[in-house]
């Protein structure tokens, strides 16, 4: 089974491509079981957070509740204002969902490399990748041609672009102290040596907060503010496009856990369970961390927002690559 | 690049709106984000309340007046009683005025509850909602044992209360005092000192205690300025004459103080609970009134705290079993006016943070 | 209120663009239709077998009824004037009933009455050395004193009691409008405070009903906007001077001024 996965390094025949379709497929459905069952994981935390019971009728323990929410936004109206840009309305929900999928692809699972793309720009195909969906999100806004929606696009615009400075200069620690962009050099230096987020302290912090206010999340969720904007971005969309949106930022939540995970908690190495175990767990741990601030925090305010990125997390990711520099240097100097 | 033409944006935010509190419209005028021009647009909820009581007889507009600040629906039975029996020097009996008062308090409590679960709400902390609803229940709840109604009341009579408590009510709201102090405190620690909440009511929507008074605003919107202005105090009514409680004060007058306002009133509020279950005495609740109330001629003007400010009742006579003219004073109404002036100039995200500090409901306001 | 005229409404942004039936008068014609009095007539009968009266209990504090004689304060002549003047609707028979009762049970009067009169006199005295001949009459309404101004120097008293060194009325606590078709004038009245003492008077004007015009507040009181914005919106007072005079509660389109006695609604 393994070793029918791990195309990697094998000859590009057309077994290979069959192999690949096969393993993408597999991950695409993974994920939205995961995501699905994200969803329910979220419902039930912030329920309890909030003496509340969570969802509980569909299924048992309400378990089968997302399948019937999906179902039921795959089987309603897609509805297109009449005044909207038609093309761009329809297609802005797939630009912004399609990269979500493919930045899936240089995740590491497990130590084996099963459905991985072992990459040498891994982090930044990433970081690239990611970004195209503030293109989708601002699309949206653009063409909804409802003011909020406008004024959603520009903040996410606005937000995810200050707020990946800051997110990729907190990886750089990362790649300095690992000597690689590719996500799995990273895993094998961290077993090596230990987990980054001792040493990378700084660098953590400054990627926790910037990944909250990449994926909108709240403190950050000034674009979908629902007080302020009413639904922010896609506040027109309905039906399947509105679960395009809402599956791209679940994915990205689960992609940003992932990452967070390899990156600072060693990936899938920890000692007696199974590799995949532990990656599962870490991720886990990462997305109820989400949630948990979701039922916590108040939302911040715009113009705070910005003026945190720029004036304190920048500078604070930029002393960090600086302490990391100095501190190799002498590390291997001496 | 200084050249570059920009335009100004109108944007209507509201009647259908999260976070209007009801029907309320605001029509902004945007720069970029930042508010140039705001003109609240009301009456959306208008229903002639003034119009309807002027073929009511006085204790058949009680049930209307539940429908003003629906939810702080004593109160406005209380402003209408009160009002009438001021004119007409009934006497109320002991128990019905303790019964009144403990109403009256719990029900501002519960309004004060709701305002800081759905200000939060509106300042994007989910969870606080949900946990004043805990407690605003059980006040329901209570409400419900006393008069059979959640929302609208409908409990007050000229000359006394409809219904004595049932056996062991008093008990149980004694029993309950604690534990709204129990959630204050939580959320005291889980909100009141959280950074980002600090940052977007700190120093936001002040103004200072002669534009308040200038602007005829009244309650929180006024004390957060400093002014110790509290009908309960200033001008007894009722039996408040006989309890012990502070009258809590901002300093800023901005959003913060009169966040932190709600939360202080509301145990002043239970502090009056608390007395007066304790002195509460047995007898009737329902003093000699007419069947057909008849003020004498002429015109009256009463006021007492409500929840979100001055409740007032200006009323004509002329003799007869109906008002001639029937004048609510709303709180709310007239807090709201400030609203544009205050909004000049802030970002688009401190809408949300001033208007909702106003503490208005929409029942009120259109009246 | 149907949905088209909900639909009308959304669809004004920017209501400058006065509407014809905004800024000018309800003609007097539009809301011909029943009379009140022909209701109350009706109420009148309904109630009239009871012989309750209209107070009860506390035989303490009978003697505030203000019904009961004039006060003693210190312009006796105003006084007496109000006393027919001020009042609404015929209230002979109320006042027949109240004398009666006065009759039987003289008490001691109410403590709240003594300060009342003496600030009545006082705040009418300072009026009146201000601006002679503009009380044209003054009471006492229940502990407050009420002074009915004249129509042109209503901003200039409400003015002078808001500044006046030992007056200081600085806070316009509510302000109502009230329609007497019969007297054929529209009264509005405004109560002002002091604060924090919990002082308040009580000023009102009138203005005819078939052009009611009225010298706005608002320069003086800005708390006046909302309010004045009302009485406009629901009995048709034009308020001279007011910034932004418009309808507040109907829909802009809307016809007539539905506080006044004799509206009906407009198809």
């Amino acid at each position: 089974m393994i070793a029918f996965f791990s195309w990697v390094h094998q000859a590009l025949t057309w077994g290979t491509v069959l192999k690949m379709v096969a393993g993408a497929l597999i991950v695409l459905f993974f994920l939205l079981g995961a995501v699905t069952y994200m969803l329910y994981f979220e419902r039930k935390v912030i329920g309890w957070m909030q003496l509340r019971i969570g969802p509980n009728r569909v299924g048992p323990l309400g378990l089968f509740q997302s399948f019937a929410d999906i179902l039921k936004l795959l089987a309603k109206e897609d509805i297109v204002p009449a005044e909207a840009d038609k093309p761009l309305f329809l297609i802005a929900p797939i630009v912004a969902f399609i990269p979500s999928f493919a930045v899936m692809a240089v995740i590491p699972w497990t130590a084996s490399h099963v459905f991985t793309a072992d990459i040498a720009v891994a982090l930044l195909y990433y970081l690239a990748l990611s970004s195209i969906t503030i293109v989708g999100i601002m699309l949206g806004g653009w063409a909804s041609n409802n003011k909020y929606s406008l004024i959603g696009g520009m903040r996410s615009a606005a937000q995810m672009i200050s707020y990946e400075i800051p997110l990729g200069m907190s990886l750089l620690g990362v790649i300095l102290l690992a000597g690689s962009l590719n996500i799995v050099d990273i895993v094998e230096a961290q077993r090596r040596f230990m987990w980054f987020v001792v040493p990378q302290f700084l660098g953590f912090c400054v990627f926790i907060v910037a990944a909250t206010a990449e994926l909108n999340r709240t403190p950050f969720d000034l674009p979908e503010a629902e007080s302020e904007l009413v639904a922010g971005y896609h506040t027109e969309y309905s039906g399947f496009r509105f679960a395009f949106y809402m599956l791209a930022e679940y994915l990205y939540v689960f992609a940003i856990s992932c990452l967070g995970a390899t990156l600072f908690f060693g990936g899938w190495s920890g000692p007696l369970l199974p590799g995949w175990l532990w990656f599962a767990i870490k991720v886990t741990a990462f997305i109820f961390f989400f949630f948990w601030l979701r039922a916590t925090m108040p939302r911040i305010r715009v113009d705070q927002l910005m003026s945190f990125s720029w004036k304190f997390l920048l500078p604070l990711a930029l002393v960090n690559i600086v302490l990391t520099s100095i501190i190799k240097y002498w590390v291997n100097a001496g | 690049m200084a050249d570059i033409r920009t335009e100004e944006m109108l944007m209507n935010v509201g009647p259908q709106h999260p976070s209007t509190h009801g029907v309320l419209r605001v029509v902004v005028k945007l720069d970029g984000e930042t508010i140039i021009d705001a003109d609240p647009v009301i009456g959306y909820l208008h229903r002639g309340t003034e119009k309807l009581a002027e073929d009511l007889q006085y204790n058949q507009i009680i049930p209307y007046t539940d429908r003003m600040d629906y939810l702080a629906a004593m109160l406005n039975n209380y402003a209408l009683v009160h009002a009438v029996e001021e004119a007409m020097d009934l006497e109320i009996p002991e128990r019905a005025e303790y019964l009144r008062v403990i109403v009256m308090e719990l029900n501002r409590i519960a309004s004060h509850l709701l305002f800081i679960g759905t200000y939060l709400l509106d300042l994007g902390a989910m969870s606080p909602f949900l946990y004043v609803f805990q407690d605003r229940e059980r006040i329901v709840q209570m409400f419900n044992e006393i008069c059979g109604a959640r929302l609208t009341y409908n409990y007050m009579r000229i000359g006394g209360v409809k219904w004595d408590a049932p056996p062991g009510w008093i008990d149980k709201v004694k029993a309950f005092v604690p534990h709204v102090r129990k959630t204050m405190g939580m959320l005291d620690d889980l909100v009141t000192g959280n950074e980002i909440f600090l940052n977007r009511v700190k120093g936001i929507g002040a103004y200072d205690a002669d534009t308040a008074i200038a602007h005829s605003l009244s309650g929180i919107n006024l004390r957060c300025t400093g002014l110790k202005w509290d009908l309960r105090r200033n001008r007894p009514y009722s039996i408040y004459d006989r309890f012990d409680f502070d009258i809590p004060v901002g300093e800023n007058g901005d959003c913060y103080d009169r966040y932190i306002l709600h939360l202080k009133e509301m145990e002043q509020s239970l502090r009056i609970v608390e007395q007066a279950c304790d002195q509460i005495p047995d007898g009737p609740v329902m003093g000699k009134a007419p069947k057909f109330v008849r003020p004498p001629a002429g015109e009256y003007f009463s006021a007492i705290e409500g929840a979100r400010g001055e409740l007032g009742v200006y009323f004509v006579s002329d003799g007869k079993d109906k008002p001639y003219r029937l004048k609510f004073r709303r709180p709310s109404f007239l807090n709201l006016q400030l609203l544009p002036s205050l909004l000049k100039g802030q970002n688009m995200a401190n809408l949300i943070a001033i208007l909702g500090a106003v503490d208005i409901v929409l029942g009120e306001v259109d009246c | 209120m149907t949905e088209d005229r909900r639909d009308d409404r959304e669809a004004k942004h920017s209501r400058d663009s006065g509407a014809a039936g905004e800024n000018g008068m309800v003609p007097p014609g539009r809301t011909a239709g029943k009379d009140a009095a022909s209701s109350e007539a009706v109420a009148e009968s309904v109630d009239s077998p009871r012989t309750v009266p209209p107070s009860a209990g506390r035989p303490g504090t009978e003697s505030s009824d203000p019904e009961a004689g004039p006060a003693k304060g210190a312009a006796p002549a105003a006084e007496r004037k109000a006393a027919g003047a001020a009042r609404p609707a015929g209230p002979s028979k109320t006042a027949a009933r109240s004398a009666a009762k006065k009759g039987e049970s003289e008490s001691p009067p109410d403590p709240r009455e003594a300060p009342a009169k003496a600030l009545l006199a006082e705040v009418l005295a300072r009026i009146q050395a201000t601006y002679p001949d503009v009380v044209e009459a003054a009471e006492l309404t229940k502990f407050i004193p009420m002074f009915l101004i004249k129509r042109d120097a209503w901003r200039d008293v409400a003015a002078y009691l808001r500044t006046e060194e030992g007056l200081a009325f600085r806070y316009l606590e509510a302000m109502a409008g009230t329609d007497y078709p019969k007297e054929g004038y529209i009264e509005v009245v405004a109560y002002l405070t002091r604060i924090p003492e919990a002082i308040t008077v009580g000023i009102k004007v009138r203005a005819p009903r078939e052009a009611p015009a009225v010298p706005s507040l608002v320069p003086v009181f800005p708390g006046a906007n909302w309010e004045e914005r009302e009485i406009y919106d629901l009995l048709g007072v034009n308020f001279a001077g007011h910034p932004d005079l418009r309808r507040i509660m109907m829909p802009d389109d809307w016809h007539g001024h539905p506080l006044r006695k004799d509206y009906s609604p407009f198809d």
